[in-house]
C-alpha cells in the first residue's frame, strides 16, 4: 500500500517529518518499507505563453514556436498535436530538471536551434503520458515557478499492511493510526453535495436478492457529466500512488478508494436499460465480460451486479466491459457496497483476479463507509465533471452489519503485557483509535468501529493497547532458567555422540533438502513406494525420500563433479514412507558414504582407493564405540547396489540396515562416475542397543600370552567361520581373535587363500603358562584341519 | 670334517666384520646378496654338507643355521641403524602430514545445536512433530480456518485432501499442548515446506525452530526476555531486540522481532539494507482460541510462542548470502565451518 505523506498532512496535523512517520507507524504495526521522494529533482520549470507557431523548416511534423516565459521570449521546437497560439503551458529552459533528473540543455533539432521545451506529462512525472503538452487553464500569466500551482514534492511511503487491517488500506486510517500516536483531530473530507438534479428515488431501485453476499447496496446518479482528463493534482496523486489517470470518473472513484479505503465503482448509466439494480447471484456456467475484456464463466458461488438480466459487474471484483465508462459517458450510476468477504474472496481467487477492490472487501470493508465514499465521490465529479447529482441517495441495507459489543478487563492488559498501565492511559488510545467505550476501572464497554473488522474480543484491544503503548515500552522478563531440569532425551543424546563420533573420524555432516525426483525413484526400483506431493514445482522435487541413500547420491555425485573426489560424507536424517490410513512412517537413517581415496595424498602412506571394506570398517567402528556387538552382515538383495556387494546388517531377528558397493545401473541413473560405497542403518534400532548402559569390568589382572596361526583354507570357507571355531575350541582363555594377513600365491594353491590369525589368551585367575597356551594352540590347529581342512603353514 | 668347521668360524668373522665396515645402505644390499642368496658363500657351506659323514650332517647343519641366524640379525640390525639416520637426516618438522581427513559438522545444524543449548540452558525442552502433517495442525487448530485471508499467506505443499507438509513449526505446539499440562516450555526445531521456487534468498524446504512457554502469569515481558537473551548469547552482548507489531492468527498481540545488525553493530549496511536491522521472525502472545484448541483454560494460563528461521540465523552468522549453498552441501562448503 502506497500512502502519500502530503495527503495524510491534509487530513491530520502534525508536526512530524516523514522520516518520524515512517518509525512510528514501523513500530505500530504498519511497517515502513521505503520511503520514496516525489518529485523534488524537477527545477527550473515555469508557466509560459506560446505566442507564435511556424513550421519548422526541414520537418513537416515539427513546428517552432515563439514562448514567453515571462523572462523574454524563446523559441522552442515542439511536435505535440495540440498547440495553440495563447496557449499556457509549462516551459523548462535550459539548465531546468526534469523528472527522471533530466538536466535540459540548449538542443539543436533538425538544423533549428530550440532553447527549452514545452512539457508533456511524463516529463514532469504526473502521468505516463507524452501524447499532448500539458494545457493550462487561461489566466496563468508566464513567467510562474511549477510549485505555485502544483505540489510536485511528496514522500511516499510504502506499507506492509498485515491482513487484519483493511483500515490502513487507505489514508485515513494511516492518518487515524497517526493520530492514536500523535494525538489531534481526523479532519474528514467534505461530503456536503449540491444535489441540483432530479429525486434519485424515481430513478433508480436497488434489488439485494442475496443480503448475505451483499449487505449493503448504495447507488447514487449523476447527469450531465462531462468525462475528461483529470486536473493536474489528482492525476499526480494518484500517479505517485502508483496508478495510472484514465478519465475524471474514474480517477475519482479511485481517488476515493486510496482516502477512504472504500471501492467505488462507476457505472454508465446511459448503458442501463432499465432503472433497477439487481444484485444476485451468478447461474451455472453464466458467462460475463469483465472490463479488461475477459470472459468469465461463473457459478453460482459468484456474485453479480445486474441490470435487466444482465450482468454489469462482478460483485466487488470488477466491472463490466460494456458499461464502462467512457468519454461518451452522460449518466453514471456510482455504487458503493458492502460485499461479504468470503464470497468476494472466492470470487477473486476462482476467477484469478485480485483487484484494489476485491483486496479491500475479501479483507472486510467498512459498512458504515458505504454512503460516505458514495457522497464524497459524488460531491468530486460534481466539481470537477460539471455533473448534476440527483436528489438523495438509494440505500439498500438488507442485513445490518451490527459491531460487536466487547466486555473488556484492563487487567487483562496488565497480566498479558507485564505493563502497569492505567485506566487513563487505555482510555486515551481508545479514544486516539476512534473506539467507543463505556465506562473505565475495571470493567469497559467496548463497541467495535466499523471500519475495524479485526476487533472482536478482549484481547484484540489488548494488542491496541500494546501497539500504540509502545513495545519498546514493554519491560523486559527475565526468569532463572533450567531449574525444571529440562530434560535432554537419550536419543538426542545418542545422537550428538554418533555425530561427533563420525566427525572425528573426518566424515562431513550433509544436510541435504528432502524432496526428490520421484521419475528417478521410480527408475532405481519401479516397486518403490514413497511420498508423492500433489502440487510439487517440479518433477525433480516431487516426492519425499524414503531413504536416505537417494540425497546422499545427489550429494555424491555434486560433489565429483566439482572435483571432490576423496569424500567421506554422513547424514543423521529422516526418511518418509506412505502410510494407508493417517500422515506418513517418519523415521530416522544413519546413512554414511564414502568415494575415491580413503585417506588424503601425503607422503605418509601409500595411496589407497576405498573399497568395501572401507565402509565396512566404518560401521565396524560405530558399532565398537558404542560397545554393540550383536550384529552379523549377510549378503542380500538391494535396490542401490552391486548384485556382488551388498549386504545386510542384522542380529538374529532384526535388519537394521544395509552396505555395498553402488551398482553401476545406479551410479549411471544419478550421474555418478566414481565407485563409491554406502551404508543405512536404522536409527531406532541402533539407538536401542548405543543406550545400553555400560558397567565397569574390572583391568584384566594378568599378563596376555599371544599366539599367531597360519592356515591355507578353502577360499570359501568365510573367516566368521574359522574365527568361530577358534573361540570355541580355546574356550574362555581366548581374550581376541583377529586377522592380521591375508596371503594368495605362493606356496598357496589355486582355490585356497592363506590367512593369519592371531590370538591373545588370556586367563582371569592366573598367568598363563608356555604349556597350558601350546597345548590348547596345538588343539586348534588339529581342529581347524578336521573341520575346515585348513593346512597349517609354518612360518 | 674339522677342516669344514674352520673355514665356517673364518667365514663367519670375514662376515661379521665386513658388516661391522659397511656403511652404506646400498653396501648393505650387496653384502647380503654375496652372503646370503642363493649363489651366496652360505649356500656353498650348505651345498657341503651332502658331502660330510652322515653322523657329522646334523652338526654341521646346526653350526650353518646358527650362523645364517647371526648374519641375518646383524644386517637386520645394520640395516635399522641405516634407517634410523635415514629418518634423522629427512626430519623436518614443518612437513605437512596430512594424515587423514578432517570431519565438520553442516552449518546448518551446528546453529540448530548452539540454538538448543541456549534454551536448555533457559528450561526449554525439544520437542518433534512431523513433517507431513494434517491441515487441522498446521492451520485450524492455529486458528486459521479455511477461508482465512492468511491461508494465502503460505502456498502449501500437499499429499492429499486435509495432509500437506507442513509450513512451519507451530503444529508442534499445538501436538505438545494436547498431551501435556501447563507449564510447557519447549522448543520444535524442524524442516519446513513452502512452494517457493529456490532463489538466493528462498528454498522449499527451509528449517524453522518454534518456541512456546505457557504457564500462568508469562507475559509480553517474557517473549521480550526470553527473545533478547537468545540474541544476546548467540550473537554477543550488544545486540538489541527489536519487536513491532505484526498479524498471525495464531498469537495475539502478534510481533515480529529484528535484532540489530550483527554485522555492522547497527550502523547500516548491505546485509541490514542500510537500516541496521534484521529481521528475524515473528511471535506473540498464544491466542485464547488457540488455548481453546487444545483445551487450556485462557483465563488461568498466559504464554507466548515464537518462531525462528534457523536458515537465516545460520546465513547471518557466518555471512552466507546464498541459501541454497546451505542444502547443496559441496564439502569445499560445509569444511569452511
Ligand atoms: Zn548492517
Amino acid at each position: 500500500m502506497k500512502i502519500s505523506y502530503n495527503w495524510l498532512k491534509e487530513l491530520l496535523d502534525f508536526d512530524a517529518s516523514p522520516e518520524e512517520v515512517a518509525y512510528l507507524l514501523t513500530m505500530s504495526g504498519s511497517e515502513v518499507e521505503t520511503i520514496e521522494n516525489k518529485g523534488f529533482e524537477i527545477k527550473g520549470v515555469v508557466t509560459a505563453t506560446i505566442t507564435d507557431i511556424k513550421p519548422h523548416p526541414n520537418a513537416n511534423k515539427l513546428t517552432i514556436c515563439d514562448v514567453d516565459t515571462g523572462e523574454g521570449k524563446v523559441s522552442v521546437v515542439c511536435g505535440a498535436p495540440n498547440l495553440k497560439i495563447g496557449m499556457k503551458v509549462f516551459f523548462a529552459g535550459e539548465g531546468a530538471v526534469l523528472a527522471g533528473n533530466n538536466k535540459l540543455k540548449k538542443a539543436t533539432i533538425r538544423g533549428v536551434e530550440s532553447s527549452g521545451m514545452i512539457l508533456a506529462e511524463d516529463e514532469l512525472g504526473i502521468s505516463d503520458d507524452h501524447t499532448i503538452v500539458i494545457e493550462l487553464a487561461d489566466g496563468y500569466k508566464p513567467g510562474r515557478p511549477i510549485e505555485d500551482i502544483l505540489a510536485l514534492n511528496d514522500y511516499i511511503f510504502e506499507l506492509e499492511i498485515t491482513p487484519n487491517r483493511p483500515d490502513c488500506l487507505s489514508h485515513i486510517g494511516i492518518a487515524r493510526e497517526l493520530k492514536a500516536l500523535l494525538g489531534g483531530k481526523l479532519k474528514f473530507p467534505e461530503t456536503s453535495i449540491d444535489e441540483t438534479g432530479p429525486e434519485v428515488s424515481s430513478n433508480l431501485t436497488i434489488e439485494i436478492d442475496d443480503p448475505d453476499g451483499c449487505p449493503r447496496y448504495t447507488g447514487r446518479l449523476i447527469s450531465d457529466v462531462k468525462v475528461r482528463p483529470s486536473p493536474l493534482w489528482l492525476k499526480l496523486r494518484l500517479y505517485y500512488l502508483g496508478l495510472r489517470p484514465i478519465n475524471n470518473i474514474v480517477d475519482i472513484t479511485n481517488y476515493v478508494l486510496l482516502e477512504t479505503g472504500h471501492p467505488l465503482h462507476a457505472f454508465d448509466y446511459d448503458y442501463f436499460k432499465t432503472a433497477k439494480v439487481q444484485v444476485r447471484r451468478a447461474y451455472e456456467g453464466e458467462k460475463f465480460v469483465t472490463l479488461d475484456e475477459v470472459e468469465r464463466i461463473l457459478n453460482s458461488k459468484h456474485l453479480l451486479i445486474t441490470n435487466a438480466e444482465e450482468p454489469v459487474a462482478l460483485a466487488g471484483i470488477m466491472g463490466g466491459l460494456h458499461s464502462e465508462v467512457t468519454e461518451s459517458t452522460t449518466r453514471v450510476l456510482l455504487e458503493s457496497a458492502y460485499f461479504d468477504p468470503v464470497t468476494i474472496r472466492y470470487g477473486a481467487k476462482t476467477v484469478g483476479l485480485s483487484t484494489e477492490s476485491s483486496q479491500r472487501f475479501e479483507r472486510g470493508a467498512d459498512p458504515d463507509m458505504a454512503p460516505k465514499a458514495n457522497n464524497r465521490a459524488c460531491k468530486l465529479i460534481a466539481e470537477l465533471a460539471n455533473g448534476k447529482v440527483f436528489k438523495g441517495i438509494v440505500d439498500a441495507y438488507p442485513k445490518n452489519i451490527s459491531p460487536v459489543k466487547i466486555s473488556f478487563r484492563p487487567q487483562i492488559a496488565r497480566t498479558v503485557l507485564g505493563i502497569d498501565i492505567n485506566s487513563n492511559e487505555i482510555n486515551k488510545i481508545f479514544k486516539g483509535l476512534d473506539i467507543e467505550f463505556e465506562g473505565d476501572g475495571s470493567l469497559m464497554d467496548v463497541t467495535q468501529p466499523s471500519f475495524r473488522p479485526d476487533l472482536t474480543r478482549e484481547i484484540d484491544l489488548v494488542e491496541e493497547i500494546a501497539r500504540i503503548y509502545g513495545l519498546d515500552k514493554i519491560p523486559e522478563v527475565y526468569r532463572a532458567g533450567g531449574t525444571l531440569g529440562a530434560e535432554i532425551t537419550p536419543k538426542a543424546k545418542v545422537i550428538d555422540r554418533l555425530r561427533n563420533f563420525l566427525v572425528g573420524r573426518g566424515f562431513v555432516e550433509i544436510f541435504p533438502l528432502t524432496l526428490v525426483d520421484g521419475r528417478q525413484l521410480i527408475k532405481i526400483d519401479n516397486e518403490i513406494d514413497f511420498v508423492k506431493l500433489q502440487n510439487p514445482i517440479s518433477e525433480e522435487m516431487s516426492a519425499l525420500r524414503p531413504d536416505l541413500a537417494t540425497t546422499m547420491l545427489k550429494v555424491l555425485r555434486h560433489n565429483i563433479n566439482h572435483g571432490n573426489k576423496d569424500i567421506k560424507l554422513f547424514e543423521v536424517g529422516t526418511y518418509y514412507k506412505p502410510v494407508k490410513n493417517g500422515l506418513a512412517l517418519e523415521k530416522e537413517l544413519i546413512c554414511l558414504a564414502i568415494s575415491g581415496r580413503e585417506e588424503p595424498v601425503s607422503w605418509r602412506h601409500k595411496e589407497v582407493f576405498s573399497d568395501f571394506y572401507s565402509i565396512k570398517a566404518e560401521i565396524e567402528a560405530i558399532f565398537e564405540y558404542f560397545k554393540i556387538s550383536d550384529f552379523e552382515i549377510e549378503p542380500c538383495n538391494s535396490s542401490h547396489f552391486a548384485d556382488d556387494c551388498s549386504y545386510m546388517i542384522k542380529d538374529n531377528d532384526k535388519i537394521w540396515g544395509r552396505l555395498g558397493r553402488i551398482s553401476s545401473d545406479v551410479a549411471k541413473i544419478v550421474g555418478i562416475k566414481q565407485e563409491s560405497f554406502l551404508a543405512e542403518l536404522e536409527f531406532d534400532i541402533f539407538c536401542e542397543y548405543a543406550l545400553r548402559q555400560s558397567y565397569f569390568k574390572p583391568l584384566p589382572r594378568f599378563p596376555a600370552s599371544n599366539r599367531d596361526i597360519a592356515i591355507i583354507v578353502d577360499q570359501s570357507i568365510p573367516a566368521k567361520e574359522i574365527i568361530s571355531l577358534i573361540k570355541k575350541v580355546a574356550g574362555d582363555i581366548v581374550e581376541d581373535v583377529f586377522p592380521f594377513d591375508l596371503y594368495k600365491g605362493k606356496n598357496v594353491s589355486e582355490g585356497m587363500k592363506g590367512i593369519a590369525f592371531r590370538i591373545i589368551y588370556r586367563s582371569k585367575d592366573h598367568t598363563l603358562t608356555d604349556d597350558e597356551v601350546e597345548e590348547v594352540h596345538g588343539r586348534i590347529s588339529q581342529r581347524l584341519n578336521k573341520e575346515l581342512g585348513a593346512q597349517l603353514r609354518s612360518k | 670334517m674339522d677342516d669344514i668347521l674352520n673355514k665356517i668360524k673364518e667365514f663367519e668373522s670375514f662376515a661379521l666384520s665386513k658388516l661391522e665396515s659397511v656403511n652404506d645402505k646400498k653396501a648393505l644390499d650387496a653384502i647380503k646378496i654375496e652372503l646370503l642368496s642363493r649363489k651366496g658363500r652360505l649356500s656353498e657351506f650348505y651345498g657341503m654338507v651332502s658331502k660330510v659323514p652322515t653322523e657329522m650332517r646334523p652338526k654341521l647343519g646346526a653350526e650353518l643355521n646358527r650362523i645364517k641366524k647371526v648374519i641375518q640379525d646383524k644386517i637386520e640390525l645394520t640395516d635399522k641403524a641405516f634407517r634410523e639416520v635415514f629418518k634423522k637426516e629427512f626430519f623436518d618438522y614443518t612437513l605437512p602430514v596430512r594424515a587423514s581427513f578432517i570431519g565438520h559438522k553442516h552449518p546448518l545444524l551446528q546453529t540448530v545445536d548452539d540454538i538448543i543449548t541456549i534454551f536448555h540452558g533457559m528450561g526449554f525442552e525439544v520437542a518433534h512433530g512431523p513433517d507431513v502433517e494434517t491441515d487441522y495442525y498446521n492451520f485450524d487448530a492455529l486458528n486459521t480456518p479455511e477461508d482465512h485471508p492468511s491461508r494465502d499467506l503460505s502456498d502449501t505443499f500437499y499429499i492429499k485432501k486435509g495432509i500437506l507438509l507442513r509450513t512451519h513449526t507451530s503444529p508442534v505446539q499445538i501436538r505438545t499442548m494436547e498431551k501435556k499440562k501447563p507449564p510447557v516450555k519447549i522448543i520444535a526445531p524442524g524442516r519446513c515446506y513452502r512452494s517457493d521456487t529456490p532463489d538466493a534468498s528462498h528454498s522449499p524446504v527451509f528449517y524453522q525452530c518454534e518456541g512456546l512457554y505457557v504457564d500462568e502469569g508469562v507475559s509480553f515481558g517474557d517473549l521480550k526476555g526470553t527473545i533478547t537473551a537468545f540474541a544476546r548469547t548467540m550473537f554477543g552482548k550488544n545486540v538489541k531486540v527489536r519487536f513491532r507489531p505484526h498479524f498471525f492468527p495464531f498469537t495475539e498481540p502478534s510481533v515480529e522481532y529484528d535484532f540489530s545488525c550483527i554485522i555492522c553493530g547497527g550502523k547500516g549496511c548491505r546485509v541490514c539494507k542500510y537500516n541496521g536491522w534484521l529481521e528475524i521472525s515473528g511471535a506473540g502472545m498464544v491466542d485464547p482460541e488457540v488455548f481453546k484448541t487444545v483445551g487450556y483454560d485462557s483465563e488461568k494460563y498466559t504464554g507466548f510462542a515464537f518462531g525462528m528461521g534457523v536458515d537465516r540465523i545460520t546465513m547471518l552468522r557466518y555471512q552466507i548470502d546464498d541459501i541454497r549453498l546451505l542444502y547443496e552441501n559441496d564439502v569445499r562448503f560445509i569444511r569452511q565451518f
